[in-house]
């Protein structure tokens, strides 16, 4: 992997603030990103994912507050730009795939106007003829058929396939070092979520983007990822390659998902695992670790002290943080190197 | 296919429009004949002998059972025979011809004067939303939709020329000292500056202020809550993140995205307040002594002028629905959605 | 009602919607399928392939027309009165716990609301009864007082299916009950539904886009394309050995939560045009995406009757027997 640090989050303090109690959605995050990685953040509601996707975009609009923590874009501080440096950076260095495709899209402009847009934002320059060529341009490479045509038509007219593809064509128009994909599959077909997939996935290594993608889907992970971090009630719990945590997990929240993850080959008999309880309330947060309360192998000190984050690149894996990081990785079956 | 949907619709449309003018005239045909009082009488006069009444009476076909009253009226409107003014003897359809630019004019400069600043105040507090500025902006639009028009006029009246004496009285159109300028359309800011007499500009102008400015001030806070409303649903709507995160300034997104998307809601409404202000100009023209047709219809329903409160009336009906009609069609022309029916997303 | 007859038997099914000036959308055709007392029958497709419209049509709830005899009754002849007096033996959870739920009510009049509407029992019996439910789903009498938007979205989904349960019904149609939830949720619903199955003698009917959830859950399930079925029988034969080649297109699509197994899939037709497709109402519906198809005329001119194959299960296929023998990319056996 390259050195070549793309991105860089360094604890990122992000609320929302309400009449009460602050809701604490991120609290302390902190990660980097390589050129050309390909990175997860696995999270369920209330984990704090799609906030945080929010705050390195700047696009935190009130009651959402960035209350700490710094943003680094190729060695460029974001974090304290004001607005219009933060305009000159999204859509030309880092860009989002939304993920609901049905309402991502302006209804009453055409598909070709809208994917203009993002190009004559960062190209005022450019001309009308070869600024419709590159629209047209970007529409077969995401594999929207009869492109010509299809770019004067409006958003009610294609489908939800279709019109993400036409979201990430918006997306990488103009070769952005960063692409953050907030749960691009979730709102499709498994057929055209597999479609759009492959399709993030080579145009990004084509194009040479980084990618953060967040999701739910564990065996989206596993396809597409190369590292991945989970999150939980606003912190990193567990990060290491995906190969890494799919053999073992150091945290037991991480595993507890992952079994509760059915797997087509492997199918249980008799009720899920799950999860008992349900997340926590980011406006109430205990001592000690969030987890605890669900943790199946909770002990007492985790409801009193904050567990730390613990290093385990000595031991094969990445970062967890959980008192019974160490042991419960030592205890792990040797992992495949 | 779109455009024999659109036609299809269309005739729909006028069919249905025509129906509505229809009822609306026969319902006042029929409780302008219940009313006492006999324009027979009232044409010839209280000395009048009961034999030439009741000649008159025939001759205008007032002996006639009301259905067939009803169809020869209608018969001769749309052929341009709209009756005489039973008070004056001229032709109702001259005595409308010489007011009604009067009203047209007012009208379109108050709905002018009700929805810009309506648009303008909307953009301001949906665009930054402070609450105080909110708050003050929907309690004047309340007063303003509740105050009643004429006590209005009165007080503006009292304070703009009684008072204060910046505008002017009573006294109509222009000064009593200015002549109007050329006919072109009957507008009188129209054609005085298209025809360079600016002076005479200046005065209509100066005439048709405060008026206007009463007549606009109810549909301006309709317009700016209507506004508001349509204006604070879009802004949140993920598509505006999307344009956002293509790098487009916040106030960009919200003048080329979030306006033409809750403009398209309220373009049925201001039909709506176009045709209310085009036919509610009676109680201002009273009081300003606005030469329009407002000002007409009142004096003839003073004086029991059946023929002229009719075809206004009718007109009014007219209006309405011709401007309904060309609001919808212009809806489906603009909303894409509308206009074409796409394949959309699978069921 | 004998032990051996079904609960429910549907033949020839069609749904429709009215359109403008006359028009109808058939939204499913042909659809015909038993389910068991108990059994848990799946509907697997993805959007547009007229799952939620056979769900919707069997509720009455959309224009309907074939046989189905449910309970022993001729479901589709009831009308007016008589079918309301019947309809609490049928019930539905629908897919968005957002939406279904009345953000106005309390969770305890949602609940009730069933059994108001259908005047059982005294006002107190209905509230205990509402109560029971709840607590059936595992909500305390503190959630019943609350407004759905108190709630968490699993927690929706349990109040949704109390409310279905109130009636008592013999059959539950559920309609992407669980798709809307996060996976740890999931779990935890569907463990529920499961329990409730067993425990009251219910037979469900699952609606899923997510095949391994079908396979799972489902004893038996239909899979279906573009308002048909393609394929029908045990979910197990089905994982096992596809017989159809859309089946197969649905397991290659699932991404296996295991980096080592992450295939690179093999390249799928670009995107799809539903317009295009719809518009060729002769022949397999599935044909403009068919591998199996390679150029062959008679896929565009007849369409493949649903045809019972030796080991019990349907197949709508011209070309099925090419498939057979083939393996499956997914070695699919329940461990």
């Amino acid at each position: 992997m390259s050195s070549d640090l793309v991105l860089e989050a360094k604890g990122i303090e992000t609320h929302f603030l309400s009449r009460g109690e602050p809701v604490k959605a991120v609290r302390g995050v902190s990660f980097s990103l390589a050129r050309g990685e390909k990175l997860g953040i696995v999270g369920e509601s209330g984990s704090g994912k799609s906030a945080l996707a929010l705050t390195v975009l700047g696009l935190l609009d009130p009651p959402g507050k960035v209350v700490g923590g710094e943003v680094w874009l190729h060695g460029r501080r974001l974090d304290l730009a004001d607005e219009r440096e933060w305009s000159s950076v999204r859509g030309r260095h880092i860009s989002l795939v939304y993920q609901d495709p049905m309402v991502a899209l302006d209804p009453v402009k055409t598909i070709g106007w809208q994917i203009a847009e993002v190009i004559r934002r960062h190209n005022p320059a450019i001309g009308r003829a070869a600024l419709r060529r590159r629209v047209v341009e970007l529409l077969r490479e995401v594999g929207v058929g009869d492109a010509e045509r299809r770019a004067d038509s409006y958003p009610h007219q294609y489908s939800g396939g279709m019109r993400q593809r036409v979201v990430v064509a918006m997306a990488l128009a103009n070769d952005p070092d960063v692409l953050i994909a907030d749960e691009p599959t979730t709102a499709l077909d498994v057929t055209t979520q597999a479609q759009v997939l492959d399709l993030l996935d080579r145009l990004t290594t084509d194009h040479g983007s980084a990618v953060i993608l967040i999701t739910h889907n564990m065996g989206v992970v596993a396809e597409f990822c190369d590292r991945v971090l989970v999150m939980y009630a606003g912190r990193i719990v567990e990060e290491a390659s995906t190969s890494e945590l799919f053999a073992h997990q150091a945290h037991p929240y991480t595993e507890a998902l992952l079994s509760a993850v059915m797997r087509p080959d492997q199918l249980p008999r008799g009720p899920l695992p799950t999860i008992p309880g349900a997340p926590v309330a980011l406006d109430a947060l205990p001592d000690g670790c969030a987890f605890a309360p669900r943790c199946p192998v909770r002990q007492a000190k985790c409801e009193l002290e904050p567990p730390p984050n613990v290093e385990l690149g000595g031991l094969g894996h990445g970062k967890a943080e959980c008192h019974f990081a160490v042991e419960r990785t030592k205890a792990a079956p040797a992992l495949p190197r | 296919m779109a455009f024999r949907e659109t036609a299809r619709t269309v005739v729909g449309r006028v069919i249905s429009g025509a129906v509505t003018v229809l009822l609306a005239t026969f319902l006042s045909f029929a409780l302008l004949r219940v009313f006492p009082g006999d324009p027979a009488r009232t044409v010839l006069g209280s000395l009048a002998t009961p034999e030439s009444i009741a000649n008159l009476r025939h001759e205008m076909g007032l002996d006639r059972a009301l259905p067939t009253q009803f169809w020869i009226y209608i018969r001769d409107f749309f052929t341009g025979d709209w009756g005489f003014s039973y008070a004056t003897g001229v032709p109702v359809r001259t005595l409308m011809g010489q007011r009604i630019m009067a009203t047209v004019e007012l009208a379109l400069t108050a709905f002018l004067l009700a929805f810009i600043p309506a648009l303008a105040l909307a953009l301001v507090v949906t665009y930054r939303p402070r609450k105080w500025l909110d708050a003050s902006a929907r309690g004047l639009a309340y007063i303003a939709i509740g105050t009643p028009t004429f006590w209005l006029a009165l007080l503006a009246l009292i304070v703009g020329f009684v008072n204060w004496h910046i505008l002017p009285g009573p006294e109509g159109r222009l000064s009593v000292d200015v002549s109007p300028p050329p006919h072109i359309t009957g507008l009188y800011l129209f054609d005085s500056f298209f025809t360079g007499h600016f002076a005479t500009f200046g005065n209509a102008a100066w005439h048709i202020l405060l008026p206007a400015l009463v007549l606009a001030f109810p549909s301006f806070g309709f317009m700016f809550l209507l506004l508001r409303v349509n204006l604070l649903e879009v802004r949140n709507e993920p598509f505006l993140l999307v344009v956002r995160s293509k790098g487009v300034s916040r106030w960009w997104a919200f003048v080329r995205h979030a306006l033409p998307n809750a403009f398209l809601p309220t373009l049925t409404a201001s039909g709506l307040v176009l045709a209310g202000l085009l036919t509610g100009t009676v109680l201002v023209e009273a009081v300003f002594a606005w030469p329009g047709a407002g000002a007409l219809v009142v004096d003839s329903v003073q004086r029991q002028d059946f023929a002229v409160v009719q075809a206004f009336i009718l007109l009014a009906a007219v209006i309405y629905v011709v401007i309904n009609t060309l609001v919808d069609v212009l809806y489906g022309i603009v909303d894409p959605r509308v206009r074409l029916r796409g394949a959309g997303a699978a069921a | 009602m004998d032990a051996a007859e079904p609960l429910l038997q549907v033949e020839n099914m069609e749904v429709s919607y009215p359109q403008p000036r006359g028009a109808r959308f058939v939204a499913a055709r042909e659809v015909g399928f038993s389910v068991r007392a108990g059994e848990v029958f799946g509907l697997v497709g993805e959007s547009g392939s007229g799952k939620s419209s056979v769900a919707k049509g069997l509720m009455h709830l959309a224009q309907v027309s074939g046989e189905v005899r449910f309970d022993g009754i001729e479901w589709l002849a009831q009308r007016g009165a008589a079918l309301r007096r019947l309809r609490p033996r049928m019930q539905m959870v629908f897919q968005d716990p957002f939406s279904s739920l009345d953000p106005r009510m309390s969770v305890h009049a949602i609940t009730s609301e069933p059994l108001d509407i259908h005047e059982v029992g005294t006002r107190a019996e209905r509230r205990e009864r509402a109560t029971e439910m709840l607590e059936l789903v595992g909500l305390t009498p503190a959630h019943a007082k609350r407004k759905p938007s108190a709630l968490s979205g699993g927690q929706r989904q349990r109040v949704a299916i109390a409310r279905a349960l109130a009636l008592n019904p013999k059959l539950v149609v559920l309609d992407e009950p669980v798709s809307a939830l996060d996976v740890s949720i999931q779990a935890q619903v569907l463990n529920l539904l499961s329990d409730l199955r067993a425990r009251l003698g219910l037979t469900y009917i699952f609606i899923v886009h997510d095949l391994v959830v079908a396979e799972y859950f489902c004893d038996n399930l239909a899979v279906m394309f573009g308002g048909r079925i393609m394929e029908m029988g045990s979910s197990r034969s089905i994982f096992r050995a596809p017989a159809h080649p859309y089946t197969l297109e649905l397991l290659a699509a699932v991404p296996i939560p295991d980096p080592s197994q992450a295939r690179k899939r093999t390249s799928l037709p670009a995107a799809t045009d539903p317009a295009a497709e719809s518009a060729a109402d002769t022949g397999c519906p599935y044909q403009h995406r068919c591998l199996l198809r390679q150029g062959r005329s008679i896929c565009g001119e007849e369409t493949p009757a649903l045809r019972r194959r030796g080991d019990g299960q349907f197949v709508a296929c011209h070309f099925s027997d090419e498939l057979t023998g083939r393996e499956t990319s997914v070695p699919a056996v329940r461990s």
